[in-house]
This record gives structure tokens, C-alpha cells and sequence, in this order.
């Protein structure tokens, strides 16, 4: 490889030669930056399906667990409605059993009230005999007397048995009450497990649905996740294709331009001095350098340290002679 | 950042004063250029300074520590002023702590890239130190003056 001047470096990267060469290498890195991107961006959508999809069918498996937990509440739910539509049945023919009793009761109780009312009248009628027989002084009294006094131990007697009526009416009637209210809430229960039986159902029906449509969206993410794959594939033999013709390039600029090109600059030996040599970056870079790298800028590096610190050179030469500035400056303060 | 903006900006900078174009051009090459968000530091109070610094865009504040540690504002420098000139001098650490009060581009001028320059353009150098001289001048005399208010 022979050495170089600065000046020789730059007039060759402005022949027609080089710059067809570098256009060709920019075509390539934009191509490479373009897939790269491309690739990035349907990697984020994989990643991001998958997400999806994952995400979809965790729900779906959830909303399928709970439509079994519906169907379960709905059948329990049947089976405690036909518990209570036997026990209302019972509850039912008690009820008709006791009414038959407190109507019995209340039968028994008219009875003994219509006595005590006829032994009332008989007494009030013995009375008011007695009342006039007494007034004529007639011998009938004493018999009246008696008989009133009798009527009167019959009336005490059957008012004794009125009270017994009455509280045996009254607590056949509070057991009806409390037989019917019974009956009441057995079929408020039953109406409730009925409903509940068919509310259930419902809900795990929706569920089952709303399920069936998610996998099935998970199924549709599932064929773009495939058809993502292979665009990726596409994109990776793109990619490599890519590489091979950078490689080519640099190589055969490698060997045309008499350079070292490793990846991104292109270096000669200096002419000037054996311990530099010439560096021109094919980038720009205003990250990483000690200056802020152009690319096709001619650049002096030491050969032990080589890009780690690189010095712009002079095109134009440097100073000759003395300074007038420094003359008139020292001119000055003198 | 272009260029020619470097170039034109660095060409106001007090620190550039009496450059020819081509000590111009070749110390805008060794610049550097380097943003900071509101409230970066640039560089604390102690830290090894190697580099100097003028400002491109934006501001920078400068910070002092009082004796009980506070922190207050020295100065508060805007484009085309300079800073962190005295540790590239005397090689010391640094004196005052340095940070972006708003989105700022700053110009870095390491020593090493100095030297490349001074290598180059010896003359040119010479006018960096003495602009950079005529600052500390002007510093010291505002001190002194500020000294003597207060005797």
C-alpha cells in the first residue's frame, strides 16, 4: 500500500471514480437502515400480537371459567327450587288441614255462643216471669227461683266453656296464620330459585359467547402472527443479502483504492510521517469522537490509537513567518 | 450541528478574539457539540476538568457552594460566552459547579483537541490563552474592585 499526502487523499475523493463508489455505499447503508427499521417495526407488531393474542385468550379462558361457575349457581338453583316446590306442596296441604281445624274451632265456639245467648234470654224471660208472679204473689214463685238459679249455673257453666272455645279458636287461627305465612315464603323462595336457575343460564350463556368470539380473534391474531413470521424471514434474507453486498463493496473498495477499509473509514499511510496515518469516515458521527466526525473529511490518527483521537488537517498549510498580530499586540502593552 | 454554525458562533466568542480564518476553521473542527436538557449539570464543583466550553444555544448557570453548603448562583452565562477555562489552565479541579437552566447546546474544546490545535497553529494558540487571559483579567479586576468596596 503506498503512502499518501492530505492533498493526494482529497483530490481522489473528488473523482468520479470514488464518488460512484460512495454513492453506491450510501445506497446500500439506507437500503440496510430502511430494513432495519422495516424489521424493527414488524418485530414490535410480533411482540405486540403476541401480547394480544395472549392477553385474549387469558380472558377467554377466564370468561369460560366463570360461564361454568353460572351454569353450576344455575344448577343448584334448579335443585333447591324443587326442594321448595315440595316443601310449599306440604306447606300447602298443612295449611288446608289447619284451616279445616280453625274453621272446626270456630264451628265449636258458635256453638257454645249460641247457647250462652238462648240461656241469657231463658234467664232474662224466667226473671221477668218471676218478676210478675211475685207481683200476684203466686205459688210459682219458688219454682221460678229454682229454675232461675239453675238457668244461671247452666249460663256460668257454658260461659266457662265459651273462654275454652275461644282460645282453642284463636290459636287454630294463629297456626293457620303461621302455616300460611309459611307457605308464603316457600313460594317467594321458590319463585327466587326459579328465577335465579334461568338468570344463570343467561349469564353463562353470554359468557360462552363472548368467549367463543374472543378465541376466535385469537385465532385471526394468530394466522397475522404467521403471515408477521414470514415477512420477518422475507426481511432477514433481505438483510443478509444487504450485508453481503456492503461487504463486497467495502472489499473491492479495499483493493481499488490501495486503503485499509475496515468498516467505516477509509485509511492511507501518511507520507508526512510513518507514526500517522490519514483516516476519512464514511459517516457522520457527533456522538462518540473527540470531534464532530463529516463524512469524506480528511482526518490525521496516530497508528497506536487510530479513531480514538482524530485531528482535522490543514488544507491551507499552516502559519509562515511572524505574526503581525502578536507584533502589534507586544507593540501595545509595550 | 453544521459547520458553518459552529464556526459562525464560535467566531463572536470572546475566546476566539483576533483568529485568522484558518485557526478559525480548523479550531471549530475540534469543537464539539453536546446538548443538555433544563437542570443537567455540565460539571460539578471538584470534578477533574479537562475541557472548556462555550456556550452555542441556551444558558448555563454557574453555581457556588456557601459555608454551609448551599447553593447559590454566580453567574449565568448565555451564546458565545465561555467557561471551565481554568481548569484547562491550571490543570486544577474544578471550582464551581456548572448547569443548563434551559434546553442548551454547548461547544466542547477538550485539552487534548487544544493541543492538536496548538501543534498546528502555534500563533493562534498564543491568542486562545491571551483572550482567554484578557477574561481572567477582567475577572480579577471586578474583584479587586469588589475587594476594596468592601475594606
Amino acid at each position: 500500500m503506498k503512502t499518501k499526502t492530505s492533498q493526494d487523499i482529497v483530490q481522489f475523493l473528488d473523482t468520479d471514480f470514488f464518488l460512484k463508489w460512495y454513492r453506491r455505499y450510501r445506497d446500500i447503508r439506507a437500503e440496510q437502515e430502511a430494513v432495519l427499521q422495516r424489521r424493527e417495526g414488524l418485530f414490535s407488531q410480533l411482540s405486540m400480537l403476541r401480547f394480544q393474542s395472549e392477553s385474549i385468550r387469558q380472558k377467554a379462558e377466564t370468561l369460560l371459567m366463570r360461564a361454568g361457575q353460572w351454569e353450576e349457581k344455575s344448577a343448584l338453583a334448579l335443585s333447591k327450587l324443587a326442594d321448595l316446590e315440595n316443601d310449599s306442596f306440604q306447606a300447602v296441604s298443612d295449611f288446608e288441614k289447619q284451616r279445616s281445624k280453625a274453621s272446626g274451632a270456630w264451628a265449636d265456639r258458635d256453638c257454645v255462643d249460641q247457647d250462652v245467648e238462648s240461656l241469657r234470654q231463658k234467664i232474662f224471660l224466667v226473671q221477668s216471669r218471676m218478676k210478675a208472679a211475685e207481683k200476684y204473689h203466686s205459688d210459682d214463685v219458688d219454682r221460678m227461683r229454682d229454675e232461675l238459679n239453675a238457668a244461671r249455673a247452666h249460663l256460668e257453666a257454658r260461659l266457662q266453656q265459651l273462654q275454652v272455645a275461644d282460645r282453642r279458636m284463636k290459636n287454630e287461627e294463629n297456626k293457620r296464620t303461621a302455616i300460611w305465612s309459611r307457605v308464603e315464603t316457600r313460594w317467594s323462595d321458590s319463585l327466587r330459585a326459579s328465577l335465579a336457575r334461568s338468570e344463570y343460564l343467561y349469564l353463562a350463556k353470554r359468557d360462552r359467547a363472548l368467549a367463543e368470539t374472543l378465541l376466535y380473534s385469537a385465532d385471526q391474531e394468530q394466522k397475522r402472527d404467521q403471515t408477521l413470521r414470514e415477512q420477518l424471514k422475507k426481511i432477514s434474507i433481505q438483510e443478509h443479502g444487504l450485508e453481503d453486498a456492503l461487504q463486497t463493496h467495502l472489499f473491492e473498495a479495499e483493493k481499488d483504492f490501495d486503503c485499509i477499509l475496515l468498516s467505516e473509514f477509509l485509511y492511507w499511510p501518511s507520507s508526512d510521517d510513518v507514526g500517522s496515518a490519514y483516516a476519512v469516515p464514511l459517516r457522520r458521527d457527533q456522538q462518540l469522537h473527540n470531534v464532530d466526525l463529516e463524512p469524506l473529511r480528511v482526518y490525521r490518527v496516530a497508528r497506536t490509537r487510530g479513531v480514538e483521537f482524530l485531528e482535522p488537517i490543514l488544507l491551507d498549510g499552516a502559519e509562515i513567518g511572524p505574526d503581525p498580530r502578536l507584533t502589534a499586540f507586544f507593540g501595545r502593552s509595550a | 450541528m453544521k459547520d458553518a454554525d459552529k464556526r459562525e458562533l464560535l467566531s463572536c466568542s470572546a475566546l476566539m478574539e483576533n483568529l485568522l480564518p484558518a485557526e478559525l476553521v480548523m479550531i471549530s473542527d475540534l469543537f464539539h457539540h453536546r446538548d443538555f436538557r433544563a437542570g443537567d449539570i455540565i460539571f460539578r464543583e471538584g470534578d477533574v476538568g479537562e475541557s472548556l466550553f462555550v456556550v452555542a444555544s441556551g444558558e448555563v448557570e454557574v453555581l457556588g457552594h456557601g459555608a454551609s453548603g448551599e447553593m447559590y448562583r454566580v453567574d449565568l452565562l448565555g451564546p458565545s460566552q465561555f467557561f471551565g477555562e481554568l481548569s484547562i489552565i491550571d490543570k486544577e479541579y474544578r471550582s464551581a459547579t456548572v448547569r443548563a437552566t434551559k434546553t442548551t447546546t454547548i461547544l466542547e474544546l477538550s485539552s487534548e483537541n487544544l493541543h492538536t490545535f496548538a501543534k498546528n497553529f502555534r500563533n493562534g494558540f498564543t491568542w486562545v490563552v491571551v483572550n482567554i487571559a484578557r477574561v481572567l483579567a477582567a475577572r480579577l479586576r471586578e474583584c479587586n474592585r469588589m475587594l476594596a468596596k468592601k475594606m
